[in-house]
């Protein structure tokens, strides 16, 4: 990846696994969990009042305000709701300022006004921030609209291109081998729907 | 020198502390609280306080031990403790179910060890007062050059953990990440390793085995290291 073979370019990839949601029971601040991220593979004990780490509290506090999450980084991270600490957790991904940010499901088990805000913020970042985002989504009507490409991948067969070319009823349908309408909204949006169970 | 407590504290606690072994109890009762508050932080984090309940009951096989080889019992206990502690270790997966599986792979090393404990004093005919003079010990008959030897252990396991802590902390919150960022949490026996903390600056000279802590035994490299 990067034209560096695997395992070398760890720090310019950012990931973010699927769901993965932090106990009731852990007492450790958001904040401290993006710290993790930039600086968590590191040995001995950070001091206090260096200039490095003064660089690394401004670089997590700009991160932070770049997701969003200022209003709950401070608190347990086991206390914020699963929208919440995915923000933190993509905050995290994207501390040590990657060049690839791999996702894997990050909209699963979150609710369909938090869904909409982290895709809408996954699209933000991947142009303000001039990050390319990889991820794997099963439910793609959240994220159609962010998309820049895409690759299908459904039965054994995987069609790739622009929204508009494999998103469509006909290359889904085929695709699924089940029927698959692909509906505009009257804002050129495209929803995807499947037929109900039969 | 009064042997019946008053109501008067200061008093109370100079007539303790004007025995030896009360002196010294306190010492290791404080190098024990200020070591075991820092390690047993990360054990709940980490969910292996049944870990940590084994390597404390693994003194008594260890002990036993010592006595029936007749060397010190600081050997068998920390021997004992170091080699549990590594079986355990050993016997830790990845996974969703891992907890269970620890929990059970932990409680077969604490009954095999116990059990090994009953059989070095039924092998060891000599004076012993009974199991349990080994199985719980007495915080009242630590000597001074004990308390010396738990002080000095004290500062290196306070010293590792200083160094390891922040790796160890974001594998304990954060497994799939911090490996992903190279960092695991079981350390790699060999020096040659390519699965260290941090990946090498420079492409070492490439082992042609790899110490995985995923396998934790020693296969072909994988093609990710």
């Amino acid at each position: 990846m990067l034209g560096l073979r695997p395992g070398q370019g760890g720090d310019r990839v950012g990931y973010l696994p699927q769901r993965r949601s932090f106990g009731p029971g852990l007492r450790i601040r958001g904040t401290d969990i993006v710290r993790l991220g930039l600086e968590g593979d590191r040995w001995g004990v950070p001091l206090p009042g260096g200039r490095r780490r003064r660089e690394q509290t401004a670089r997590v506090d700009e991160v932070v305000r770049l997701v969003g999450a200022d209003g709950y980084a401070h608190r347990p991270i086991g206390e914020c709701s699963g929208g919440e600490q995915q923000r933190l957790l993509i905050a995290q991904a994207l501390v040590r300022r990657p060049s690839v940010l791999l996702l894997d499901e990050p909209l699963d088990s979150l609710d369909l006004p938090n869904q909409s805000a982290v895709a809408a913020l996954i699209g933000r970042i991947c142009h303000q921030e001039g990050v390319a985002v990889v991820m794997v989504a099963h439910d793609v009507n959240p994220i159609l609209h962010h998309l820049d490409r895409v690759v299908y991948i459904a039965e054994g067969g995987a069609v790739s291109g622009t929204p508009q070319e494999v998103v469509t009823s006909e290359t889904l349908t085929r695709l699924y081998r089940t029927p698959v309408e692909v509906l505009r909204t009257s804002d050129g949006r495209l929803v995807v729907v499947g037929q109900p169970e039969a | 020198m009064q042997t019946v407590f008053s109501w008067n504290l200061l008093a109370d606690f100079q007539s303790m502390w004007s025995f030896p072994f009360m002196v010294n109890a306190f010492r290791a009762g404080a190098v024990v609280a200020l070591v075991a508050g820092a390690i047993g932080w990360f054990m709940v984090l980490r969910r292996q306080s049944f870990a940590g309940h084994t390597l404390g009951v693994v003194a008594f096989p260890g002990a036993s031990f010592a006595t029936l080889a007749g060397i010190s019992t600081g050997f068998g206990y920390f021997g004992f403790c170091l080699a549990a502690a590594l079986v355990i270790a050993l016997l830790r997966r990845e996974g969703r179910d891992a907890g269970a599986e620890e929990s059970a792979a932990t409680g077969v090393v604490q009954t095999f060890l116990l059990a090994c404990g009953f059989l070095f004093i039924a092998l060891y005919k000599g004076l012993l007062s009974g199991p349990e003079a080994i199985l719980f010990g007495s915080f009242l008959g630590i000597t001074t050059g004990q308390v010396l030897l738990l002080g000095l252990v004290g500062l290196v396991v306070l010293a590792v953990l200083a160094a390891i802590g922040r790796p160890l902390l974001f594998a304990s919150v954060d497994p799939q990440v911090a490996a992903a960022r190279g960092c695991r949490c079981a350390p790699c026996p060999s020096p040659s390793c390519c699965c260290w903390a941090r990946p090498p600056r420079r492409p070492r000279r490439s082992p042609a085995r790899c110490w995985c802590s995923r396998c934790w035994c020693c296969r072909p490299r994988p093609p990710r290291c």
